[in-house]
C-alpha cells in the first residue's frame, strides 16, 4: 500500500512536473515570508529580518534538491537525461561511437561462438536417451577386443563404439573406404544402468576385463560421461 | 533559548512532525517553530531535512496537504495528519518507548 502511494505520487510528480515545482516554490516562500514576519515582530526591521529568514533557510536551491531526491522519480529522471546526453554526445563522433559499436558487436560475436561450441561439446548433454547413464571406456579398443565386450551385452545395457579414422579396403585401383575397420582404434561406450551403484559396476567392469585377452585388462575403466561429442 | 542544541536522533525527525500535527495542522515554517519550542531550543530543524520529510511522508499517505490561511490572512500550504498518519504515529511512539526504556537500562546497568 505505502510503496503503492509512493509510486503513484512520484508518477503524479512526473506529469506534473511544474505544478509540483511551484508547489514547492510557494511552500519555501510562505516559511521565508513567516519567518520574517515572526522576526519583524519580535523587533527587527524588515531587511534585517528577511536577511535572517534567508539565513534560517539556508540555500533555497539546495533545499529544493533536498526535497526532489526524496521521491524516486529524480532519479528515473536523472537516469533518462544521462541517456539523452549519451545518445548526444555519442551523434557528435560518430568515429568513436563506431569503433565502440564494433568493439562491442565483435566481444559479443566472439564470445556468443565460443560459447555455443563449449554449450555443444560439454554442456549439452548426448542426443540420445538417458545420457547420463553412458560410460565412456578410458581406453581405445582394437575392433576385435570392441566385438568381444560388445558380446558380453548381459553385462552392459547396451555398448556401442565409434572410430574417426577412415581406412582404405581395397587393394589396389579404386579407394574403398570404410569407417573404423578392425585393427583401428574405437572410441568404446557402454551404457550402465544407474540403478546399480557405481562400485558393483566397476566389479562387473573388471569381470568383464577378466574374460577379454590380458592386454586390454590393465586399460579398462569406467568413467561417466555426461556430455561428448555425439557418436555419428 | 536555553539549553545545548543537540542534532536529531537518526529517523526521529519524521515522528516529530507526526508529532506535532497530531495537536493541529500546521504549515512547514510552523512545525519547525513548535519542535524547537517543545525542546526547549534543543533540536532545531532545518528546512534542508524539514521539506524532503514532508515529501516524504505526504508519499507514504500519513500527512495530507491541505490550504489554509496564516495568521496574517495569506493561503499557505498546512499540513494535516492522516488517519493512516496517526496509526503510524502510535506505532512509532511505542516503539520509540520501548527502545528508549531499552537503553535506559543498559546505561544504568552497573
Amino acid at each position: 500500500m505505502s510503496s503503492w502511494s509512493k509510486f503513484v505520487g512520484g508518477l503524479k510528480a512526473l506529469v506534473h512536473k511544474g505544478e509540483a515545482e511551484q508547489n514547492m516554490e510557494d511552500e519555501l516562500r510562505v516559511f521565508l515570508d513567516v519567518a520574517a514576519e515572526r522576526k519583524i515582530r519580535a523587533g527587527m526591521s524588515e531587511t534585517e529580518a528577511r536577511r535572517a529568514a534567508r539565513l534560517e533557510i539556508g540555500s533555497i536551491e539546495s533545499v529544493k534538491d533536498k526535497v526532489r531526491d526524496a521521491g524516486w522519480e529524480t532519479a528515473v529522471e536523472a537516469l533518462w537525461a544521462d541517456i539523452r546526453y549519451s545518445i548526444r554526445i555519442l551523434r557528435k563522433s560518430p568515429l568513436f561511437t563506431a569503433v565502440v559499436v564494433l568493439t562491442l558487436a565483435l566481444g559479443i560475436g566472439a564470445n556468443t561462438a565460443i560459447f555455443s561450441i563449449f554449450d555443444s561439446l560439454i554442456l549439452k548433454t548426448l542426443p540420445v536417451e538417458k545420457p547420463d547413464e553412458l560410460v565412456q571406456m578410458d581406453t581405445s579398443f582394437t575392433n576385435p577386443l570392441w566385438e568381444q565386450l560388445r558380446d558380453r551385452q548381459d553385462l552392459f545395457a547396451g555398448a556401442f563404439a565409434w572410430g574417426s579414422e577412415d581406412f582404405n579396403l581395397s587393394n589396389g585401383g579404386p579407394v574403398h573406404t570404410t569407417p573404423a575397420a578392425s585393427g583401428s582404434a574405437v572410441t568404446c561406450f557402454v551404457r550402465w544402468d544407474c540403478a546399480q551403484p557405481q562400485a558393483a559396476f566397476r566389479r562387473r567392469l573388471t569381470t568383464a576385463a577378466a574374460a577379454l585377452p590380458s592386454r586390454c585388462l590393465a586399460t579398462i575403466s569406467g568413467s561417466r560421461v555426461t556430455a561428448a561429442t555425439p557418436p555419428r | 533559548m536555553g539549553g545545548r542544541q543537540s542534532s536529531l536522533v537518526q529517523g526521529t525527525l519524521d515522528m516529530l512532525i507526526l508529532k506535532i500535527l497530531a495537536l493541529e495542522a500546521m504549515h512547514g515554517y510552523g512545525i519547525a517553530r513548535r519542535i524547537e519550542q517543545i525542546s526547549q531550543g534543543v533540536f532545531s530543524v532545518n528546512p534542508g531535512s524539514l521539506f524532503p520529510a514532508f515529501r516524504r511522508l505526504e508519499r507514504e499517505g500519513w500527512i495530507k496537504p491541505v490550504w489554509k490561511s496564516t495568521e496574517n490572512g495569506r493561503q499557505a500550504k498546512f499540513y494535516a495528519l492522516t488517519a493512516r498518519g496517526r496509526k503510524q504515529l502510535e506505532s512509532e511512539t511505542e516503539a520509540w518507548g520501548r527502545q528508549a526504556a531499552a537503553i535506559g537500562r543498559i546505561l544504568e546497568a552497573n
